[in-house]
């Protein structure tokens, strides 16, 4: 896989999951463990271990993502990995969130939101 | 739920995925796992966490398999998973083949799982007692008396226990119906009396409390059965150390047994009888009568010797005493292991339906792998596609067993099911009275031998249609097309089908043997009349009745009451009556009788009746008269014989007011009744000489009242007639006759169902296997139908081919099974009663019936090949 001259725009369109998940790195760095924490929160729907991680293995096998050592114990067990977003990934996000705006503002052309200002 | 759990799940289902994504991730995701379990106590969000693993696990290896170099070599355990993805995907993509399979091996396996519970808890189960291949019953053996055994002797019990070496210890029995008053109503219970070493013998400590000790004699004591705890104690604790009140006397409970403990005290001739509570007896067994046997004796053999050696020294210790005392005419004793003598009795059967359920799983396999091979040959292509990418035979035939023991696994879950449903349905039925027919459950055992058996039907119904479809000339299928292919098939499952036919021509004959054995049963005639009559116990208590004389007058006015009432023809009551307690037995000596070998008494069973006994229960009075209530301890003692023993005492006399002794007393013959079978419905026992209850009274009797109307409707007048001679009289175990009948028949009964039902299982299963392949064979053969009705032969011709084919078929099977049921006979002998095991009658319809369901089976197809339009079959390829 050629890591460079990649465009971010070639991620996209991101699965809900991977949004979710850049979005949550893309506050700061975190563990696994948080993240799961963090978008079942925001979103209402939990996200489990099992999807976190396959989504999470496939984010490093990219480059949108990378993982950091703490080790807080020599146990490995103790030890928990925390993640974060790549120069990259946070690209790769930011172009997924104009995409996602530029289809809000084609809905709202619409009729089906309510544009600009204030209302509802 | 414990953190621990979730982890190991966790562990589990990480084995799903690829070891390098284990290796990268599984330590967190274990952890996060747990983590995200341990937040909220709903099992539906574990579930859920779960579920989800597992999902991304096949994903995960799908995206693995898309981009994964060749180099690296996947293991043992990476293929078998592959395998099972690959497997689970499959049967999910044929979803209706899969349903099938796995309903029918779901109901093979479920009922061969009941049936082994059965047999499990009856006959495999070790006894819950110490050591107990040391453990036997003791009984007398009175040789010239024609009966397989007798109860032992009082003083036989203190000999033997100073004489037999090998006896460690030796605890006498019996049981008695009393009535236990204090926390409800009055009850009647079974109490069981014994010495006070009973379980010291049997090396059982009770749950709470403390067992018997010698001094407990004197006293007044009680340890309760765990059944009776619960249901009359409510499982309260504090009842030890209580006071209640059995048989009109204050008894300290000292103990509750666990509810595991389960000892039945034997009748002399069959029936197990459960005890409710125990209580230590003060008998003084040296002294008593050594004639007259009246106790169950248990015995237990020394650590250092064994139960043959004890029956060994008591052969040496039988013979002095039978030369001593009883002239060598054969006295002696035997030892039955506890467990033989309790259930052995039910082996035979409960083997034969084991047999059953095992045939009819067979069937089902066969039909399987029918089935299965039906199945693998549409899958040629499939199959021969990855043979030609380098999958070698043994890979294809892995994945294809590894389908089959899925679908094997799954169907194993479900049988447990059916297996819980069947069991339930065979032991709800309180009227079977199978010995430890309470221990019969699901079990570990059982879950144990149900998933055997599923692995085990799995690999076989895989390995055959996986080998055959496997053969090395896949490579020919993807040329030719699919003709060609299954006629060989058709071959293979004619000869499954051929050996399902005759499997269940066997059992069906079988059933018919035991239908019609059954049927003899119930219309032998046992002596005494069952139908229209309904039966009572009314013990006494002591403690009202001290004298004989109040209990007389209460049994009197008690026949009066009840003979008026209406729909009333007689009224009686007995000590033993037919299919109930057992009689005691005794020596009898007719006067001037002399025994062909020298023998001194006839072995009798000893029966006390009211007047009015021998016409309720309907056992006719040949000669003679029957006893009256004036019959009383002052006027002559009397005894009504039965025939048999007319005959052995007097054979060529009239016995009526001749004398018999009985243990010493003279009683003068007033009468001569019929033989009733009061043990056993299709045996005659010992001769038995009937004496008026009021000239040997017992507390506890059985009432009989015969009517004109239906005798449910009796039980009511009969208890308010008991009530208002005394309110607090309970009246125990009112049931018609005809219940004792049907409850002795019952075991009988139990078999015949379950292997009826084996059969129809089996004739059914057959009938549709033979459908599908004569099906598919027409099916297979419509060019041919189409060239035969071009070349001019009728539908009635072509039908007649096809019938003739299935007919052919069909007779190989039915006559192999018929070869089977003769030999087999012999095994069917054992259960059959008033039939021959090789019943023609049986052979017969069942060779009838299963050509029937042949024909039946090979119409529709039949009528298909007859249908066949010429033009549209010869254009087809």
């Amino acid at each position: 896989m050629k890591r460079d001259a990649v465009r971010p725009e070639q991620f996209l369109p991101l699965t809900s999951v991977v949004f979710e998940i850049l979005l949550s790195l893309a506050a700061g760095e975190r563990h696994g463990y948080a993240v799961m924490r963090e978008v079942s929160e925001r979103t209402g729907t939990p996200l489990r271990p099992g999807t976190l991680y396959r989504a999470l293995s496939r984010l490093l096998d990219e480059g949108l993502v990378e993982e950091l050592d703490e080790s807080r114990a020599d146990n490995e067990d103790e030890r928990r990995r925390n993640y974060r977003l790549t120069a990259l990934g946070v690209a790769v996000a930011r172009a997924e969130a104009r995409r996602l705006q530029e289809q809000v503002g084609h809905a709202r052309a619409r009729r089906l939101l309510s544009g600009g200002g204030a209302g509802r | 739920m414990k953190p621990a759990l979730f982890d190991a799940v966790a562990r589990a289902a990480l084995l799903l995925y690829p070891s390098e994504f284990r290796r990268r991730f599984g330590v967190a995701l274990r952890r996060d796992f747990v983590a995200s379990c341990c937040e909220t106590s709903a099992l539906s969000h574990a579930a859920g966490n779960l579920y989800d693993l597992v999902r991304n696990s096949f994903a995960e290896r799908r995206y693995l398999l898309r981009i994964e170099q060749p180099s690296s070599r996947p293991g043992m355990l990476e293929l078998l998973v592959t395998d099972i993805h690959y497997a689970l995907r499959n049967l999910v993509k044929r979803p209706v083949y899969s349903l099938i399979v796995v309903a029918i091996l779901a109901i093979g396996i479920g009922a061969t799982t009941a049936v082994f519970s059965l047999v499990d808890g009856v006959l495999l189960k070790p006894l819950p007692y110490r050591d107990p291949d040391r453990l036997a019953f003791m009984w007398t053996k009175l040789a010239w008396v024609g009966v397989p055994r007798a109860w032992v002797a009082g003083p036989h019990v203190p000999l033997l226990a100073g004489e037999a070496r090998s006896l460690e210890s030796i605890a006498a029995l019996r049981t008695t119906s009393t009535q236990l008053t204090g926390g409800g109503d009055p009850l009647m219970i079974r109490m069981g009396r014994t010495t006070a070493n009973l379980f010291d013998v049997l090396g059982v400590r009770p749950a709470l409390g403390r067992p018997f000790v010698e001094a407990d004699r004197k006293g007044n004591v009680v340890i309760l059965t765990d059944a009776l705890w619960r249901s009359r104690f409510t499982a309260d604790p504090s009842v030890v150390g209580r006071f209640i009140e059995v048989g009109s006397e204050r008894h300290e409970v000292i103990g509750v047994l666990a509810p595991e403990f389960r000892f039945v005290v034997h009748s002399s001739l069959d029936e197990p009888v459960k005890v409710d509570a125990w209580s230590v007896a003060d008998w003084d067994l040296r002294t008593m009568s050594d004639g007259q046997m009246a106790f169950a004796a248990l015995v237990r053999a020394r650590p250092d010797s064994d139960l043959n050696q004890l029956q060994a020294e008591l052969d040496v210790i039988g013979e002095r005493v039978d030369k001593q005392r009883y002239k060598d005419r054969g006295f002696g004793w035997q030892l039955t292991p506890v467990k033989a003598d309790l259930v052995g009795g039910s082996r035979p059967g409960l083997l034969m339906v084991l047999g059953g359920a095992a045939a009819v799983l067979l069937i089902v396999c066969a039909n399987v792998i029918g089935l299965g091979i039906v199945e693998t040959g549409r899958r040629r292509r499939e199959l021969a596609v990855r043979a030609a990418l380098g999958a070698g035979r043994s890979r294809i035939v892995g994945g294809l067993v590894v389908e089959s023991v899925a679908l094997a696994l799954t169907a194993g879950v479900l049988g447990l099911l059916v297996a819980e449903v069947v069991l339930r349905l065979l032991t709800g039925s309180s009227a079977v009275a199978l010995p430890r027919i309470d221990e019969v459950a699901l079990d570990g055992r059982a879950i144990l031998f149900a998933s055997a058996l599923s692995l085990v039907a799995g690999l076989l119904i895989g390995l055959l249609p996986a080998m055959r479809a496997s053969r090395p000339r896949l490579a020919t299928e993807l040329r030719h097309g699919a003709r060609g292919s299954t006629a060989p098939g058709v071959r293979a499952r004619g000869i499954l089908i051929a050996g399902e036919l005759a499997l269940a021509v066997m059992l069906l004959a079988a059933s018919g043997v035991l239908i019609r054995s059954l049927v003899a049963l119930y219309r032998i005639d046992p002596a005494f009349v069952a139908d229209h009559a309904l039966t009572a116990d009314v013990a006494l208590p002591f403690a009202r009745y001290p004298e004989e004389k109040l209990a007389w007058q209460f049994h009197q006015q008690l026949a009066e009451r009840i003979r008026a009432l209406p729909g009333v023809t007689a009224v009686g009551a007995t000590t033993s009556p037919p299919l109930g307690r057992d009689a005691d037995q005794g020596n009898a000596t007719p006067e001037g009788w002399q025994g062909s070998g020298g023998e001194k008494s006839i072995m009798i069973d000893l029966i006390r009746n009211t007047p009015g006994y021998f016409q309720a229960m309907g056992i006719t009075l040949q000669r003679g008269r029957d006893f009256a209530w004036s019959d009383t301890q002052s006027a002559e003692p009397v005894a009504i014989i039965d025939e048999s023993l007319a005959r052995q005492g007097w054979p060529n006399q009239d016995p009526i007011g001749k004398t018999l002794t009985v243990e010493d007393r003279k009683l003068q013959v007033v009468g001569i009744v019929r033989h009733a079978r009061i043990y056993r419905i299709d045996r005659d026992d010992r001769p038995q000489v009937y004496v008026p209850w009021t000239q040997d009274t017992t507390l506890g009797v059985t009432m009989v009242v015969r009517g004109s109307v239906d005798p449910a409707t009796l039980a009511g007048p009969l208890r308010e007639a008991v009530w208002a001679l005394d309110r607090n009289q309970p009246v125990a175990d009112v049931s018609p006759m005809s219940w004792h009948v049907d409850e002795a028949l019952s075991e009988r009964r139990l078999q015949l169902v379950v292997l009826s039902a084996c059969a129809l299982c089996a004739v059914l299963l057959s009938g549709i296997g033979l459908y599908g392949v004569i099906s598919t064979s027409v099916a297979e053969r419509t060019q041919e139908w189409g060239v035969r009705a071009a070349l001019g032969s009728t539908p009635g011709e072509l039908r007649g081919l096809v019938l003739k084919n299935a007919t052919a078929l069909a007779a190989i099977g039915i006559g192999v099974g018929l070869a089977g049921a003769l030999a087999l006979g012999r095994v069917v002998e054992r259960f059959a009663f008033g039939v021959s095991g090789r019943d023609p009658v049986s052979l017969l319809v069942t060779v009838a019936g299963l050509l029937a369901v042949a024909l039946v089976a090979a119409y529709v197809p039949a009528r298909r090949a007859s249908r066949v339009d010429p033009l549209v079959a010869l254009r087809q390829d």
